[in-house]
């Protein structure tokens, strides 16, 4: 406008013009070409699969988060209520069915695991950052997240989740798919083996909480 | 590279060659960059089809000013 009525150059405007054209075009052009939703739907029908695996050897156990061996974030799921120690899990064959001291498990590969590689997760940012940039900026599978580490206690709020979770194994063993995220995401930036504790929802089931015990 | 990616930067250099080739050839008339740009922006639209998060505000914008610049000229034309 400037450069058209009071320096009356044209060039000045076509330039203008060209950078107001360009400008919008960015704005309304998305930078992930894949939409968010159709991410979530993959994340979330990912965990059929485990579902019918943990139906059919009728896992109860909670599953245990372990850090990343070849970049990806796997889950140790018990048969049996059989206690041993945690440190020996880390070292168990990568198979679906493996066992330590004669006591049967599972080893799958949960929702989140891909994403945690795709993420590329440092160790110097802290959780709460990790946890924000896998669930809310990557997957938009939540609004927020908070998380509270108590010694070997790890408290995650996921607040208004956008994910659904309707395999009830699944929750009971690996939590919510976002809860499974959070565990992934903690077992990855704490390079240390995770338990699931506990999830609880919200009268609206939007948002969760879920506690994790980190294994020493 | 992705494709939206390529398209913005692709855009972007249609662009600014119009400018600096119209202005080399010392052209005046602001319809005319207009109406380049247009056609500059449908062009590349449909060589790399992008997704839009909302309604293409940009490309009905443009094509209302080309309507707009195109409809002038024909009134001009059919007085004179």
């Amino acid at each position: 406008m400037f450069s058209y009525w009071f320096l009356a150059n044209v060039s000045f405007t076509a330039l203008g013009s060209s950078c107001v054209v360009l400008g919008a075009t960015i704005l309304i052009t998305p930078s992930s070409p894949v939409p968010k939703g159709v991410i979530r739907a993959m994340v979330e029908e990912s965990c059929i699969n485990i579902e019918a695996l943990l139906e059919e050897f009728n896992a109860n156990e909670k599953a245990i988060y372990l850090p990343p061996r070849n970049d990806r974030v796997y889950a140790y799921i018990p048969l049996t209520d059989k206690k041993f120690r945690v440190r020996e899990v880390a070292k168990v064959p990568m198979r679906i069915i493996t066992n330590i001291k004669d006591s049967p498990a599972l080893i799958v590969f949960p929702p989140g695991s891909e994403l945690i590689r795709l993420a590329g997760l440092s160790s110097e940012s802290s959780l709460e950052a990790s946890l924000s940039h896998v669930i809310v900026d990557l997957l938009e599978g939540a609004e927020s997240v908070k998380a509270v580490r108590d010694g070997e206690q790890v408290i995650v709020d996921i607040f208004k989740s956008r994910v659904k979770t309707e395999f009830p194994r699944f929750r009971k063993v690996l939590g919510s798919v976002n809860t499974s995220l959070a565990g992934c995401v903690i077992a990855a930036s704490l390079e240390e083996p995770v338990s699931f504790e506990e999830e609880s929802m919200n009268e609206r089931g939007r948002s969760v909480r879920a506690t994790f015990r980190v294994e020493r | 590279m992705d494709k939206h990616k390529i398209y913005i930067i692709t855009l972007t250099m249609t662009l600014l060659s119009t400018v600096v080739v119209l202005s080399a050839l010392k052209e005046t008339n602001l319809n005319v960059y207009l109406s380049i740009y247009a056609i500059c922006y449908f062009v590349t639209s449909a060589m790399f089809k992008p997704r839009r998060r909302i309604l293409d505000i940009v490309g009905g914008s443009l094509f209302a000013v080309f309507c707009v610049v195109v409809g002038f000229q024909v009134v001009e034309i059919l007085l004179w």
